[in-house]
């Protein structure tokens, strides 16, 4: 066992307490004396420190921190993955609310990233999502807290850890404990945004969600998690062009269109028409599925209140083309089967321009072919003398 | 003189003209049918060039208007607009003028076309030496003026109901807005095949012809290309010549 003073200095470790640091700090400032924290030293020169009880005087925050995913042992790791020290530093602890603490608001993820960004360290644990940090910074609460200094901006542990107890509480995603697990991911997005999980709780997929529904999107589905962005940036998840895919992520599936008896064929039937066209052309004003159905509170066109109810449909169509006809409503929006989605008429018309398609090709080669034929084989020494 | 034209399928055969069949050339079209032809082919080209992506959503070739897709639909119903000022100009020209009012009853559907059609299919194949004694427009330029007057007609009437949705909707239902949707695709689809299958084989890549005609920009035939593939209309112009008997005026 290397733990002996002269080994720590081989090794070019740190040996001193740097005074000004501690003096500074909150503990300095509280008039704390070495031993108050590592009891075990009695005389000097001394062997090294046992480790510190923070508990001894912070005990809720032990308590808190011993019940989270840092502070119980890891089944992958074999350790501890966090202890106070970790997040907090050491001699020279500040206050939270210091800008020199080390778990300030506004710098609190370059604390998280110390770990959470390490490959190695992180493998160690099994994980190996390195870039929620990073992705976090470029996200439009990444960039609200730094690039505009807004500490009303969410860091880390606001989602991550429990409401009021903050940091120490932080449970894996997949624990039901967690704030950010589907059954709670609602309600900690609505701490901020309460209009949207307002409406989102009346619509249909809010609604399923509240009766157990696995399937249904909850927000962070849609707008994803630590990459959310505005609405108005072109890499999110709901801008304009990319609301087709992310909505038929799930409603261009066939089970899941089975499963709720959804119809099918959304994709092409949105792709192939003017809107859909037009907006994968570039042209964002076109509709895509949010400026029909809406967004948060989406209801099934089945539904009264619905905007693509038949009651609505005519008002919603002329928000964006007033004086529209009201016989818009006399027929499918969207068609993806001239048989199926218009009627049999129509798939005659259809069937009629195929004959004739075909027809005109059959007949044009057979025509070139001939005349092919008259100047190689029947008359090839003639040269033809212009004009048709 | 169009009074006093002969009637163009009875009556002796006249001589053969002893001119320089080469060197003398007639007028195959007019200036007025050569400018309709050059702007129906421009607005043509650009209907199709800002239509046809349209018809193919799930492809690439959707992104070749990049951000410019209002661009696309305001240039497109622009060479829309200059198609259905074309209809209406022909329309015109075919009633009020003498050249139009001639060559439209030359393209009068005559049961001799089914006969020159047939006739036509055995000198294709060896089995006749006469070629088919067509007149100024023979059976398939026929069809294809008819083709042309029919497809602007449907793309016209179909493009104004898209452009004006919302009131097509308010007096058809959604169906039949789709049917015009459908509609002036296929039509589309047909007309651009029928240019680049046909038309383009027939006018310019044919043998004897290639690589170009001119006689969409000069408007000009020689008498040697009118007799071989206008016989009929080549005997009505030797008629039309000999009015008047050579020599009496110092002409021909």
């Amino acid at each position: 066992m290397a733990s002996s003073l002269a080994a720590d200095s081989a090794a070019g470790a740190r040996l001193f307490v740097d005074p000004a640091v501690f003096r500074n700090s909150i503990h300095g400032q509280m008039g704390f004396t070495c031993t108050m924290c590592h009891p075990s030293i009695s005389d000097y020169p001394h062997e090294r420190v046992t480790p510190v009880d923070c508990g001894a005087c912070h005990e809720p925050a032990r308590n808190e921190l011993q019940g989270s995913v840092h502070g119980s042992v890891h089944p992958i790791g074999g350790t501890v993955p966090a202890t106070c020290a970790d997040c907090h530093g050491s001699h020279g602890i500040r206050r939270p609310a210091d800008p020199e603490s080390a778990v300030y608001r506004l710098t609190q993820f370059q604390a998280c990233a110390g770990c959470h960004s390490d490959p190695e360290h992180m493998a160690r644990f099994g994980q190996g999502i390195v870039e929620a940090v990073p992705t976090y910074l470029e996200s439009v609460h990444g960039r609200a807290l730094v690039d505009k200094g807004l500490s009303v901006a969410p860091v880390c542990t606001d989602c991550h850890g429990q409401p009021g107890t903050g940091a120490h509480e932080v449970q894996i995603v997949a624990s039901p404990a967690s704030p950010m697990n589907r059954a709670h991911v609602i309600e900690t997005c609505g701490r901020c945004h309460e209009g949207m999980v307002t409406a989102y709780r009346q619509g249909i997929h809010g609604q399923k969600l509240a009766e157990g529904n696995t399937d249904v999107p909850t927000c962070v589905d849609c707008h994803t998690e630590h990459a959310v962005q505005p609405i108005t940036s072109p890499g999110s998840s709901v801008y304009p062009s990319r609301i087709p895919g992310t909505c038929l992520a799930c409603h261009e599936r066939e089970d899941v269109n089975a499963r709720y008896g959804l119809p099918s064929a959304r994709r092409e039937s949105y792709l192939g028409s003017f809107h859909g066209i037009a907006l994968v052309s570039g042209q964002l004003t076109a509709a895509n599925c949010e400026s029909c159905h809406g967004a948060h509170d989406i209801r099934p066109s089945s539904d009264s209140t619905s905007s693509v109810s038949p009651a609505h449909l005519l008002a919603t169509c002329g928000r964006c083309h007033p004086g529209i006809g009201q016989r818009v409503t006399e027929g499918k929006i969207h068609v993806a089967s001239v048989r199926e989605d218009i009627n049999l008429f129509a798939y005659g018309v259809q069937l009629f321009y195929y004959l004739l398609i075909a027809g005109i090709i059959l007949f044009a080669a057979a025509m070139i072919a001939l005349d092919q034929y008259r100047h190689r084989v029947v008359d090839p020494r003639r040269t033809g003398h212009g004009h048709a | 003189m169009p009074e006093n034209r002969p009637s163009e399928t009875r009556g002796p055969q006249w001589e053969p003209y002893a001119g320089d069949l080469d060197r003398t050339v007639v007028v195959r079209l007019t200036l007025a049918e050569r400018v309709q032809h050059i702007v129906l082919m421009v607005s043509f080209t650009i209907l199709i060039v800002t239509g046809a992506p349209l018809l193919f959503p799930e492809t690439p070739l959707i992104q070749v208007f990049g951000g410019m897709f209002p661009v696309r639909t305001f240039v497109h119903r622009f060479a829309g607009v200059v198609l259905a000022g074309l209809a209406a100009f022909h329309v015109l020209y075919v009633l009020f003028s003498d050249e139009g009012r001639r060559d439209f009853g030359r393209m009068a559907p005559r049961l001799r076309d089914v006969k020159d059609f047939v006739h036509y299919l055995r000198y294709q194949m060896g089995k006749v030496d006469e070629p088919p004694p067509f007149g100024k427009f023979n059976p398939f330029e026929k069809i294809e003026y008819f083709a042309v007057v029919w497809g602007s007609a449907v793309m016209v009437a179909t493009g104004f109901m898209m452009w004006f949705f919302e009131a097509t909707l308010r007096v058809f239902p959604k169906w039949v807005y789709d049917l015009i949707v459908l509609i002036h695709g296929y039509e589309a689809l047909l007309a651009f095949l029928s240019i680049i299958l046909w038309h383009l084989y027939n006018v310019h890549l044919k043998p004897g012809v290639f690589p170009l005609s001119k006689v969409w920009i000069n408007g000009q035939i020689t008498l040697r290309e009118l007799k071989e593939h206008h016989p009929r209309e080549y005997q009505n112009w030797l008629r039309r010549q000999r009015i008047q008997p050579p020599g009496e005026d110092g002409e021909i």
